[in-house]
């Protein structure tokens, strides 16, 4: 039973993790859409080729010449420019499967579900926290939550001072009580005058 | 939590990249250097040349084409099936059935579309939610079989304690219900009216 539990736990922190970041699902679907359609063409001439019909735009051996003289026929700028594109898109894949893709959520801690909040919803419920303290109004309270961190701006009115370490304390007290796996920092509100 | 295979994804775009990578950089060389543009064309018409031998000795009987012709479709073919492979596996394992179960005396089918009804109907009267939907994954490796997640739209301002709270009460019930825990992600994430609204109606 013991090992049924840690086996449980062991699924639900996969479960959750696996939420936080990115599948580089969509990415890869237009890859291989884009990679595709060329795949078909070439096939397709190929074939066309194969029965001695008309090619649909090129015959695969005037293709096959292009590419030999594609280096010596073309403006060099523009080969310089399409090598540099080609490159950096492939740069930009590289990067995508290699970086981590964290998405802005975080994990809240349970015993049977795996949990994941968006941090904008943390940030909302955070600001509805201050501004009850603070005695603001909704527009007078922005929090935003990072990745580690918590940031709350109270801009109370013209001429109005606010208790910017009673609103501290109470949001503190209620990320404490989220019981999210990532510790979250709370900074000190600073009082904007608007 | 679906079946979408992450390393799959990231492998081959890792080496979709490189490739790309490695042809932009061959074509900005050759746009930047004179003399290597011409080794280019002269080593590439030198192998196209052979190839167009290989190709009329190769001539499969009684047709003017070669085996090699044919080959390479077959490649090219191939290499289109594993794309639409590539394709299917994005987002593969959504599943409409969250339980089946064989007994001797038959087999019992649970839709998860009462799971996500049951979901709908004890959150419909929180305030601090706008709206739920309910989707069944099939699990690689199988042991757990099928798992639920349960996206949950919250309102502006709603306590994720409250929330959290309210569904797992939910996901108790029907671990009841059921007699068996099936595996239950929960994502709670914003309402679109959370994200537009800027001064809005807050449930107290």
């Amino acid at each position: 039973m013991k090992d049924g539990n840690k086996r449980r736990s062991r699924g639900i922190r996969r479960l959750a993790r696996r939420e936080m970041r990115s599948s580089r699902a969509a990415i890869s679907f237009s890859c291989a859409l884009l990679l595709l359609l060329p795949t078909m063409w070439v096939a397709a001439e190929l074939l066309l080729s194969l029965a001695s019909a008309n090619a649909l735009v090129l015959p695969p051996a005037t293709l096959a010449q292009g590419v030999v003289d594609v280096a010596t026929q073309t403006r060099a700028e523009v080969l310089l420019a399409a090598g540099v594109a080609l490159a950096l898109v492939g740069a930009v894949l590289v990067l995508l499967a290699v970086l981590p893709g964290a998405k802005p959520r975080q994990i809240m801690d349970s015993r049977r579900c795996a949990i994941v909040v968006d941090n904008e919803v943390l940030a909302s419920a955070l600001s509805r926290t201050a501004r009850r303290v603070a005695g603001l109004a909704p527009e007078q309270v922005a929090s935003t939550v990072g990745h580690r961190s918590v940031e709350v701006a109270l801009k109370p009115g013209p001429g109005r001072t606010v208790d910017a370490a009673a609103a501290f304390n109470a949001v503190e007290a209620e990320v404490a009580g989220y019981g999210l796996v990532r510790t979250l920092k709370v900074a000190r509100p600073e009082a904007v005058q608007a | 939590m679906n079946g979408t295979r992450r390393t799959v994804n990231r492998a081959v775009l890792a080496v979709l990249g490189a490739v790309l990578m490695g042809v932009g950089a061959t074509l900005a060389l050759a746009g930047g250097n004179a003399e290597f543009a011409r080794n280019w064309t002269s080593t590439a018409s030198g192998v196209w040349d052979r190839i167009q031998e290989q190709l009329a000795a190769a001539r499969s009987a009684g047709q003017d084409s070669s085996w090699w012709t044919v080959a390479l479709l077959a490649a090219l073919i191939a290499a289109a099936v594993l794309l639409v492979g590539w394709m299917a596996l994005q987002g593969a394992g959504r599943s409409s059935q969250l339980l089946h179960q064989e007994d001797i005396g038959g087999s019992t089918t649970l839709d998860a579309a009462v799971a996500a009804q049951a979901v709908d109907t004890a959150l419909a009267g929180s305030l601090q939610i706008h709206g739920t939907s309910v989707q069944a994954w099939k699990n690689q490796g199988g042991r757990s079989a099928t798992g639920l997640k349960i996206t949950v739209r919250a309102r502006r301002g709603a306590s994720p304690l409250e929330i959290r709270d309210a569904v797992e009460q939910v996901v108790a019930g029907m671990d009841q219900l059921l007699g068996r825990e099936v595996p239950v992600l929960i994502r709670i994430k914003a309402g679109t009216r959370t994200k537009l609204a800027r001064a809005g109606r807050v449930a107290q």
